[in-house]
């Protein structure tokens, strides 16, 4: 049984604190996925999407330390939890299983 | 952070008021990075994209508890989803309130736009607040006139062009920190675009002259070359960034680089600067330095020049302006009259104060301004007023729905906040129609009325004034109805028929009569305005403006005239040839002191309007003559002959003046012929005394020729190719007398077209008010519709039944609007000096549109009821 689904854009998302360690947060994952995935996407989207993902228990965030850009606000970075961890596994074996049971030609091009 | 650019503060405010504390760091932060970002393409867009981002973090999670999770809000949602229902379940009510909602915003935000951008002429200097036009006052005829091309025989009585007038006024009035003359070259009477040459490149370019203290007073921003001292040489000039495109690479390839000026003298280019905004009242491609007027090497284009002055810091105008008149006289000993004086006004209100009134500026451009600015809230209350009558009308559909709500324990205040949402809701779809449509429709407004108006997206002002206007028309619209409903009796409201009060119904009877007064005041003004738009357009010159081309007298037209005007005469289109040293519609030049006449006597005064023309100008122009004869080329003396109109020969009291001599300056002669008066300027001045002289081979002026009916377009090629060939150094310009004379009408053009599309609106929306009411009226009437045909009423009786209370009620308005309007357009009429008269005719016509359109929009709703079968009217019981 399959406690939470997580949408597409979350998974993305939590892909990305994942890859981006030490530097994810809003701004960082907002241009990652402008340019990576050349995918419009505006930097409210993202925080309201990290804002679920933390209340599904995926992420944890913590403040960081004050800076002089930006006009002196912290930055919120998020970490992914084992939850978090679990789920992307979890997801990347179903798909998997998915793709080594597709056909040679399971469409034409 | 880059540190030089700012967002809007107003937006960070904003979100800290709505969001919560724990998050607002973050979002603050996130924002601030992609703005520093975003700036790196300019200020304008970032300041936009910084709004929309910040306005989309509006999202639940963010969001303070009382903005979401409270029984407020949850109320408001309510409030909204109960008011999309209502809108959905009778769309065609939306659809009629959104309509005229709709047409009343474009309205007004158009008149919004336009009345900001006069507004806004002159008002980006940077020390406008010490920047002064100096006027002058003379005595007129009747009254003292007035204006703010000082005269030169104010400056030098004997018209010496070397005398430095704003260095002698500075040295003897104290306060004035800077100052300069300033003369457009290309006014008339005997200005026109100059021409510039860089090789094969020739353009005929707008400028101006000016002393070196221009560059300093006002805020001309230079992008390349001398920011200071650009203007002190008689070889200086200083271009726009427009002019050194079509001359050089780029403004900074265009410093130092010499361009020929009228195919006569070198002139190098010591700056370039920013081309100027369209809200400048000052327009000029290129500045030339008052110099070269002291060296002879330009000509004086008007005979007159504005003077700007920069005070210093500590001084007043009060302090200056007694000072002048003392100034005046003591330079200008026997030469002025005693009521000549001069005047100060700050100069970014020239441009809207260009009337004068007793040699005072008075009124102008302003009048019309505020007579929009009242047009454009008319309109919206009368758009606001539909809704409130209609939503009134409407309460007696819903007395169930609240009744029924006020009976399971809904407070007032709750009833009152869901009428609001709802009007508030349909305002902001007509305000986000509205918008739309200014944007679709600026473009041809601009080219309709040959304005320069855009549509403001970065300026919050404008969004306030947005959020403003929906707000303001949504609550007052919705006001009545919602505190009329929520205040009234629960039994009655649930009772089996809902009557309005006696006040409701005098308040519905109210908001129509306004609506009629205010259409048929804007239809009668409409009509007269645009009558004597074509009455000043189509009217009687006197002279003949159909077909009439004219260039300048410049380059070597100056000493060919004669051999331009044969060759031209061969050529295909041209019917004839010939010259005037003035712009035949606008004859700007006057004087007075150098005309002298036999029988003149001791400070005897008139001032004339001189012109000097060709031999075959009066039968060219098609000008009548009515004593005498006019010019030949057979009779030799008549090179030395004078002709005056009629106005002049009265006000000069001479009799018989055929064969009585006359003088201009040093030249004196007889007058062989009168002239039969003929508008020399706009229609809002009288005809002047004229007097005409024959010159062929003056230095300036114009060039005239007739072309032969249909043959524009050959006249133009044959125009153009002598002129070529025998000016080849110089640009061709030609201009066409019919569209030059229509130009002096400019504003009175542009309110009449403005004017007429307003009072459609307001019109349109008179008549769906009515139409809403009829269908309301009509709903409640069906059974006493029933009843009557039932007992034998014909059509025509129940029709006129239905439609009788509202055909009074416009009659009643447009009696009292008529007389008004009356009184505002017999001053409106006054400012041109020859003008239509008012007559009943105009009266009946408008009194007859507005029952026709008031008995239309009402009787279609009336006939549909009538024509019910009673049988389906009245089984309902």
């Amino acid at each position: 049984m399959r406690k939470v689904y997580i949408g597409e854009l979350e998974e993305v998302i939590l892909l990305l604190v994942a890859m981006l360690q030490e530097e994810a947060y809003g701004v960082a994952i907002t241009k990652e996925i402008q340019s990576q995935l050349s995918r419009n996407i505006s930097v409210s989207a993202v925080h309201a999407t990290l804002h679920r993902l933390e209340k599904k228990g995926y992420v944890e965030s913590f403040m960081g330390g004050a800076t002089s850009e930006r006009g002196g606000r912290r930055k919120r970075f998020f970490k992914v939890t084992p939850a978090g961890g679990a789920i992307l596994k979890e997801i990347q074996t179903a798909r998997d299983l998915l793709w080594s049971r597709l056909p040679p030609n399971a469409w034409t091009t | 952070m880059s540190g030089s650019h700012q967002p809007p503060r107003w937006v960070l405010g904003f979100l800290a008021v709505l969001c919560r504390s724990d998050v607002l760091e973050e979002i603050e932060g996130d924002l601030l990075e992609f703005y520093d970002e975003w700036t790196k393409d300019g200020k304008r867009g970032s300041d936009l994209l910084f709004v929309w981002h910040a306005l989309k973090f509006l999202r639940p999670h963010t969001l303070k508890r009382p903005f979401y999770h409270s029984k407020r809000s949850y109320m408001l949602r309510n409030h909204i989803t109960v008011s999309l229902r209502q809108i959905i379940r009778a769309k065609g009510y939306a659809a009629l309130n959104v309509l005229s909602l709709t047409l009343g915003m474009v309205a007004f935000i158009l008149i919004q736009l336009w009345v900001g951008f006069e507004w806004s002429v002159d008002s980006f200097h940077e020390k406008k607040s010490r920047l002064y036009s100096v006027y002058y006052t003379a005595k007129g005829v009747d009254a003292p006139i007035g204006g703010y091309r000082i005269p030169w025989g104010y400056k030098s009585p004997t018209w010496n062009f070397k005398e430095d007038f704003t260095d002698q006024l500075m040295a003897s009035l104290p306060g004035i920190a800077k100052a300069t003359e300033y003369q457009a070259l290309y006014e008339l009477p005997w200005g026109y675009p100059h021409t510039f040459q860089l090789g094969e490149k020739i353009h005929k370019i707008k400028g101006s002259l000016v002393e070196e203290d221009l560059l300093d007073m006002f805020s001309v921003k230079i992008l390349a070359g001398q920011q200071v001292g650009a203007l002190t040489k008689a070889t200086d000039i200083v271009i726009s960034e427009r002019m050194s495109n079509l001359f050089f690479d780029s403004p900074a390839a265009a410093v130092g680089k010499t361009l020929r000026y009228e195919n006569r003298k070198d002139l190098v280019v010591t700056a370039v600067f920013e081309d100027l905004p369209s809200n400048s009242s000052l327009q000029f491609d290129y500045l030339l330095s008052w110099k070269l007027l002291h060296t002879g090497e330009v000509y004086n284009a008007s005979g007159t020049s504005m003077i700007f002055l920069l005070l210093e810091e500590a001084a007043s105008v009060a302090q200056i302006e007694p000072l002048f008149k003392n100034f005046l006289h003591e330079r200008l000993v026997g030469h002025v009259e005693e009521e000549v004086n001069l005047g100060l006004i700050p100069f970014d209100e020239m441009h809207l104060h260009s009337d004068f009134v007793n040699g005072v500026p008075e009124g102008g451009r302003v009048e019309y301004l505020n007579l929009f600015t009242w047009v454009g809230i008319f309109i919206l209350a009368l758009a606001t007023f539909n809704f409130s009558g209609l939503a009134t009308a409407r309460s007696v559909r819903r007395s169930k729905e609240i009744g029924i709500r006020k009976a399971i324990g809904s407070s007032r205040s709750q009833l009152v906040g869901q009428f609001l949402v709802e009007s508030v809701l349909l305002s902001l779809i007509a305000i986000s129609f509205s918008l739309v449509i200014v944007q679709l429709m600026l473009p041809i407004l601009n080219t309709a009325l040959d304005l320069k108006l855009s549509f403001p997206y970065g300026e919050t002002s404008f969004w306030l004034m947005i959020a403003g206007i929906t707000i303001c028309t949504g609550v007052l619209s919705g006001a009545y109805p919602a505190l009329y409903l929520a205040f009234q009796h629960i039994n009655k409201m649930l009772r089996k028929e809902f009557k309005l009060s006696p006040g409701a119904v005098r308040f519905q009877k109210g908001l129509v009569l306004f609506q009629s007064f205010v259409t048929t005041s804007m239809l009668l003004w409409t009509i007269v305005v645009y009558h004597q738009t074509q009455y000043v357009r189509n009217s009687d010159l006197g002279y003949d403006r159909e077909g009439i081309i004219y260039i300048s007298v410049e380059g070597e037209l100056t000493t060919k005239y004669l051999l331009f005007k044969e060759e031209l005469t061969k050529m295909p289109g041209i019917a004839q040839v010939d010259r005037s040293s003035e712009a035949p519609h606008e004859m700007k030049f006057e004087v007075a002191d150098a005309i002298n006449w036999q029988g003149k006597e001791p400070g005897q005064q008139v001032g004339f309007f001189p012109t000097s023309v060709g031999f075959d100008y009066l039968e060219m122009m098609d000008l009548q003559v009515a004593e005498g004869r006019g010019f030949s080329r057979s009779v030799t003396t008549d090179t030395a002959a004078f002709m005056i109109n009629k106005v002049a020969a009265k006000q000069i009291g001479m009799e018989d003046p055929v064969g009585k001599w006359i003088s201009a300056w040093d030249k004196r002669g007889q007058i062989i012929g009168v002239l039969e008066d003929y508008h020399i300027n706009s229609l809002h001045e009288p005809i002047r005394p004229l007097i005409v002289d024959v010159k062929e081979d003056l230095y300036f002026g114009n060039i005239l020729i007739k072309t032969r009916p249909g043959q524009m377009a050959d006249a133009i090629r044959s125009t153009e190719l002598v002129a070529k060939q025998i000016n080849p150094n110089y640009a061709v310009d030609i201009k066409f007398l019919d569209v030059e004379y229509g130009k002096m009408y400019k504003s009175e053009l542009i309110a009449s077209k403005l004017g007429s599309g307003f009072t459609l609106i307001a019109i349109m929306i008179s008549c769906l008010g009515l139409l809403g009411l009829a269908v309301v009226a009509a709903e409640q009437r069906r059974k006493e519709m029933g009843v009557r045909k039932v007992l034998g009423a014909s059509l025509v009786d129940l029709i006129g039944i239905f439609t009788k209370k509202f055909v009074v009620l416009v009659s009643i308005a447009s009696l009292i609007a008529l007389p008004v309007t009356y009184l505002f357009l017999r001053d409106w009429l006054q400012g041109f000096a020859y003008h239509i008269a008012l007559s009943w005719l105009h009266f009946f016509a408008v009194l007859f549109a507005s029952l026709v359109l008031a008995f239309l929009s009402i009787s279609i709703q009336a006939l549909k009821t009538a024509r019910l079968d009673p049988v389906d009217t009245l089984k309902l019981e």
